[in-house]
């Protein structure tokens, strides 16, 4: 089994160059099931191990507002990427790091590329990676897609974000099925949120709002204890999120009409 | 925040989002020396909000003024080429294959050919501004006017790829959120001068303002501008009553366009007018000058009496008001087809050699009033068939296909007549 990575990011930052940077002429191209956004998959080897490469539209948010935006959001949600790439425009920071946390609140394994820094350097200007890793809690790849720099340190930031077990388990082709129960089996990110199924590699948030907000979200996360089906589908902090900013396809999943009220009460 | 007006939850996260954005910035960017990159400089005089304006208007009379004094020798050139071949042609044995050569095809579609290179230098100029970064600009500048005027800020790419051909403007609509935003754009959008529209103004303003070619047909395009976005502000708050959204654009940074890029991409747009010559237009040629030498009294009869000539002489009299006569509204007619038929249907129609000769022509017929009367209407009537038909396709309906017809003839009409009526008050 390969290992599956999502490359996103905003419009215009280099995505397409860092796929083929990466993926080479190893891609095939489509359309996602039932949409007009085209779809490109490509595969790279590296360290013994296969990776398969999911490029995603480009998008500024993940409000599933425009087919773009869905498509990204839903490959997310769905098919739990064992890494999700964030695609920056270093001399962009500002618009692009709101993609980012949107990303921080899905809870995937992120790993931050800062494109075109060389412009941002020509600039005089100065980024502090060290620091900027730490305050997203996740890797940062200095690279410049074009001049083909920072491709074989993005490629081993990949690979080491995955724990070493994970990737070993990938390779041999093992399937993890609902309800299996063998303790160093999966990702424990977050012993607390638990699933089985898809939902293991859920890393704690990083980045936590203010204090009134956590706590209606929490109250959300309370209210929907009992939707089994729901929170098997979704991270519960990042359903809790979307409900609380009554996101138009999430909020019509809760069909009872009681709860549904309720929910609206708190994010009032 | 009170208990009775709640903020939005979406907004009170976007700002909280935002606040942790610029705390993780102020912490992790340090500005350098440099305080400003070559980009910043240029945005802050070409995205100034008024300077910004005043700047692409200017450009924009540049480039229509470079695009006709750099083409006028190569549009003498192939004048006397396409002279050349006529005389060869009418040399035919066979009278009627002479004809249909000489004066259908070469007269025709060679007349249109004469008005290639402004096509190309046109193309040439917007590739360079394309690849400098500047348009991307200048559709930004113009989108702050939009919003102020209560546009959907999405609309102004498929307004702006309307100056090159109405079609994929009209389909580029389908960016734009909203029915009744979407509805509105693919309505106005072919008010924007299309390309097919310039053979028409340099023939015309060839004749009429020699002197001023270049600032006429830049008035011409700024006039299609103006009536888009105030067609488009009356149907917003007449027929859909929508409200605006400003649009995210993506900035490139500026670039030196390479000579090489700019002649590739003016060359992918320009061939397809030339493919256009080559079909749609020579069979219009093809049967301009059947219906022109045909008539109800057998071949070769004068063209008054031809079914051209009668086709327009019943129609002619709609047109007594804007001082326009047959010979104009039978070209107007075809002009239905595409927009370069005009141009190529008064030439087969005078039947006469060059641009010199219609120029005379034309002198002959109009006053300069009339003539800018039927500029006006050449750029706001029906842009051609085509158009309609990706209106249908796009609406899904033959209702707003029709409305598109009826409301850009009769906006043609009235503006010319006010040409006129005005024209004549004061000339």
């Amino acid at each position: 089994m390969r290992v599956k990575i999502a490359l996103i990011g905003n419009p215009n930052v280099g995505k397409s160059v860092i796929f083929t940077n990466l993926t080479g002429l190893k891609q095939h191209t489509g359309n996602w099931p039932g949409k007009t956004v085209e779809q490109r998959v490509g595969y790279y080897e590296y360290d013994g191990y296969e990776f398969e490469v999911w490029d995603l539209p480009g998008v500024y948010s993940l409000s599933a507002r425009s087919e773009d935006e869905e498509v990204a959001r839903n490959f997310i949600v769905d098919s739990r990427p064992e890494v999700v790439v964030d695609i920056i425009n270093a001399a962009q920071l500002e618009r692009n790091l709101y993609l980012t946390l949107l990303l921080i609140e899905l809870q995937v394994n992120l790993v931050v590329v800062l494109n075109m820094y060389d412009v941002v350097e020509s600039k005089g200007d100065k980024i502090d990676v060290k620091r900027l890793s730490e305050r997203i809690g996740a890797p940062v790849v200095v690279a410049s897609a074009i001049k083909r720099m920072g491709m074989n340190e993005l490629k081993r930031a990949i690979k080491d974000a995955i724990p070493e077990e994970h990737l070993k388990r990938i390779n041999q082709e093992h399937i993890h099925l609902p309800g299996e129960n063998d303790r160093d089996d999966h990702l424990h990110y977050h012993p607390r949120l638990h699933h089985h199924g898809q939902y293991e590699r859920l890393r704690p948030p990083t980045i936590k709002y203010s204090t009134e907000i956590e706590y209606k979200l929490k109250k959300i996360v309370e209210l929907m204890s009992k939707e089994k089906e729901i929170l098997d589908r979704f991270p519960p902090r990042w359903l809790a999120l979307r409900l609380f900013e009554r996101d138009p396809q999430i909020l019509a999943m809760v069909t009872n009409d009681e709860l549904k009220q309720k929910i609206l009460e708190v994010s009032r | 925040m009170s208990k009775d007006n709640p903020i939005d939850p979406q907004i009170l996260l976007a700002e909280e989002r935002y606040k942790i954005i610029s705390d993780i910035i102020s912490e992790v960017y340090s500005k350098g020396e440099k305080h400003y990159s070559k980009t910043d400089l240029l945005d802050r005089v070409f995205l100034h909000p008024y300077l910004g304006i005043m700047i692409f208007l200017v450009v924009m009379w540049a480039m229509f003024h470079f695009t006709f004094e750099a083409s006028a020798v190569f549009m003498v050139i192939i004048e006397n080429i396409i002279e050349w071949l006529k005389g060869f042609a009418l040399q035919i044995p066979n009278p009627v294959i002479a004809s249909l050569i000489a004066e259908g095809i070469i007269g025709g579609v060679g007349f249109i050919l004469v008005f290639v290179p402004p096509i190309f230098f046109m193309y040439f100029t917007i590739s360079i501004l394309e690849d400098s970064g500047y348009l991307a600009r200048a559709a930004f500048v113009m989108d702050k006017i939009m919003v102020k005027m209560g546009l959907h800020g999405r609309s102004f790419i498929p307004l702006l790829l309307g100056f090159g051909c109405s079609v994929p403007g009209i389909m580029a609509a389908r960016t734009v959120d909203g029915r009744e935003n979407r509805l509105t754009t693919i309505l106005v959008t072919p008010l924007m001068s299309c390309s097919a529209r310039l053979p028409v103004y340099i023939m015309i303003a060839g004749a009429f303002f020699p002197l001023y070619q270049g600032t006429i047909v830049f008035l011409m395009y700024i006039i299609g501008i103006v009536f888009a976005i105030l067609m488009a502000l009356i149907f917003q708050k007449l027929i859909f009553k929508g409200k605006s959204s400003p649009f995210i654009m993506e900035l490139p940074e500026y670039q030196t366009p390479t000579f090489h890029g700019s002649v590739i991409h003016t060359w992918e747009r320009g061939v397809l007018f030339l493919k256009k010559a080559g079909t749609y237009l020579l069979f219009g040629a093809v049967l301009l000058w059947f219906i022109s030498k045909m008539g109800p009294g057998g071949y070769d009869v004068p063209i008054a009496e031809s079914y051209a000539g009668i086709l327009g002489n019943a129609i002619a009299p709609l047109f007594v008001p804007l001082g326009f006569d047959w010979t104009i509204v039978t070209a107007l007619i075809f002009g239905f087809f595409a927009k370069e038929i005009v141009v190529e249907s008064l030439s087969i129609i005078y039947s006469v050699n060059g641009a010199a000769a219609i120029r005379l022509q034309l002198l002959g017929l109009m006053t300069p009033v009339t003539a800018f009367a039927l500029m006006i209407f050449v750029l706001l009537y029906t842009p051609c068939i085509a158009a309609i038909g990706t209106i249908r396709k796009e609406t899904n309906s033959w209702k707003w296909a029709m409305v598109s017809v009826v409301y850009q003839v009769g906006l043609a009409y009235s503006m010319a007549f006010l040409v006129v009526a005005v024209g004549g008050l004061i000339f």
